[in-house]
């Protein structure tokens, strides 16, 4: 997924004299061709948040579309002051190619991984907020993002998520449903967690009748798709890689309470409270928080019974 | 050329009574910047009305956004706007605040407030004008007590490294924050040597008694520059120089409002 998106951000950089990137002392392949073949439009700055998103909202202003690129937990609370009055305030197309969403670097422990950024981001003005879940939605979005109006953050996976999405649909601002419009469960689901709604949904497969409905957008958030499949489901599980507060159950619940939607059955999959204080790959730290597919299977057949 | 002197003059007369009206606002620190931003706005860069939106401009940021009535009080002499707006300062009906917005008031390049942030904007607007291959100049003024922020020289280095020489670094060196002197808050000394050591081509000005001295400076060579001017906290008002507890008021008494008016050197 983070090939793929370099890659067309380097493909955009070719085409469009108006697009820069700029890293914060990333790996030293990052984006190789472009700084040979693109030197103007390619800047590597050192370890500083705060600066480079300051620069690329000076950028931004002058008209430039701006990639940055660095790992996620760094624009999220590091830079955070700049992203809001410096980028989202102003409305400005800056995109933060956000490394490392989630769990992704896990083992490096809760400084590096970022399980908060939903949360802290929803209420930052003008931000779009994506969470794509393999390279396919990677792709569409980065080609959609040379045009979208405004700030735009991508939390990435780790790369080599296995390949689930219909890549014909992707657009942003849109969920996409996985099955049935009608059903016993629907599965909420954003980021790489459509693998694992996928998994769960097969696994049922000739108990009971489940789709997924996958926010690969989280902001701004498509009500509508959700609103005119949950009469048709009994259940709702949403699961989500991130923390209890601020993410995608908090949104769903907001969208259901304000429309007076109450399914038969809710239950909401996260990462509790606190940050997890634990070490280890992101599928370890997911099960270890209990967000695994035997658990969520478990709750579907206590639904079933 | 217009007068420096008297011009200074004129724009803290307007900043006095914009304060008087409103009864809020952080006056002293504006007047540290008149000599500043006179010399920017009428000697050394032809800014006016007309080049709100142009891309082929000078850039002045405002870095320390809490001097905007000195801003103001220049932006509406030139026309940007009406001067019946300084009489909305900071009320709901009005588009100037407590701290500059390019989104409400025309010509404001940069929206601050936050201290800390307008050198990183002006680093981007610098490369801006060069890929674009534009001779113009990014200015950029800060606060001494606003170089205590980790992200100026964050922004330092950067500017170092990129050689930005249509980069201006100005820093109002009033020698006092909100609590007290810089000396005693967070030292900066050497002031000047840090400026250097981080690259920048480094200069010193007395803008107290030679303010003239500033202009001949506002050309750069082969590196950014920085311009430590050093001014007074309240400069060029009887009362306030010296007083911090001029530093932001939000009421005044009728004498008080008499005191200002009278204490105009």
């Amino acid at each position: 997924m983070r090939k793929k998106g370099l890659l067309e951000i380097e493909n955009l950089i070719s085409e469009n004299k108006n697009v820069v990137f700029i890293g914060s002392d990333l790996g030293p392949d990052v984006l190789s061709d472009t700084k040979k073949n693109y030197p103007d439009q390619f800047f590597m700055e050192g370890i500083s948040e705060a600066h480079v998103l300051g620069m690329a909202s000076g950028l931004a202003m002058d008209g430039y579309i701006v990639y940055v690129n660095t790992i996620a937990t760094f624009f999220v609370k590091r830079a955070l002051e700049q992203l809001a009055l410096d980028i989202c305030a102003e409305n400005l197309n800056v995109r933060l190619y956000s490394n490392g969403g989630g769990l992704v670097y896990g083992p490096l422990g809760h400084t590096h991984t970022c399980v908060d950024d939903f949360s802290i981001l929803q209420s930052l003005p003008h931000l779009t907020i994506l969470a794509p879940a393999d390279e396919n939605e990677m792709k569409s979005f980065i080609k959609e993002s040379l045009t979208h109006q405004g700030p735009i953050y991508i939390r990435l996976a780790k790369g080599g998520d296995r390949v689930v999405s219909q890549e014909q649909d992707i657009r942003i601002g849109r969920a996409n449903l996985y099955g049935k419009e009608k059903g016993d469960i629907l599965f909420i689901s954003t980021g790489v967690m459509l693998q694992r709604c996928l998994e769960v949904s097969e696994s049922l497969k000739g108990d009971c009748d489940s789709s997924v409905l996958h926010y690969a957008t989280m902001r701004p958030f498509d009500d509508r798709s959700l609103l005119s499949y949950i009469d048709n489901f009994d259940s709702v599980i949403v699961v989500e890689e991130h923390m209890k507060n601020g993410g995608l159950g908090s949104t769903v619940s907001r969208v259901l309470f304000e429309n007076k939607k109450t399914p038969n059955f809710y239950k909401h999959f996260h990462l509790g409270e606190s940050y997890p204080m634990v070490y280890g790959r992101q599928e370890e730290i997911l099960d270890y928080m209990g967000v695994t597919t035997e658990n969520i299977l478990s709750v579907c057949r206590e639904i079933i019974s | 050329m217009i007068d420096l002197k008297a011009k200074s003059l004129e724009i803290r007369k307007s900043i006095i009574e914009t304060f008087i009206h409103a009864s809020r606002g952080h006056v002293p620190s504006a007047f540290s910047l008149v000599e500043i931003l006179v010399t920017l706005y009428y000697q050394r860069f032809e800014i006016d009305s007309d080049s709100v939106g142009n891309l082929d401009r000078d850039r002045i940021i405002l870095s320390k956004g809490h001097g905007c009535l000195a801003l103001y009080s220049i932006l509406a002499d030139k026309g940007f706007f009406s001067k019946d707006e300084l009489l909305k300062f900071c009320k709901i009906d009005g588009i100037l605040g407590g701290h500059p917005s390019r989104l409400k008031v025309p010509g404001v390049d940069v929206s601050t407030g936050s201290l800390g942030h307008g050198l990183s904007v002006g680093i981007g607007m610098a490369h801006s004008l060069r890929l674009s291959q534009k001779e113009r100049k990014v200015v950029v003024i800060l606060g001494d007590g606003e170089c205590n922020e980790g992200s100026i020289w964050e922004a330092a280095l950067s500017a170092s490294k990129h050689k930005l020489n249509n980069l201006i670094v100005l820093i109002d060196h009033n020698k006092y924050q909100s609590y007290g002197p810089n000396t005693e808050v967070c030292p900066l000394d050497p002031f000047s040597r840090k400026w250097e050591s981080f690259g920048f081509e480094t200069f010193e000005v007395d803008m107290i008694n030679s303010p003239e001295n500033l202009l001949p400076l506002l050309e750069n060579t082969n590196r950014p520059r920085a311009i430590i001017c050093h001014t007074i906290k309240g400069q060029g008002h009887k009362l306030m120089e010296g007083d911090l507890s001029w530093h932001h008021k939000n009421r005044l008494s009728p004498q008080e409002q008499e005191l200002l008016r009278e204490g105009l050197k």
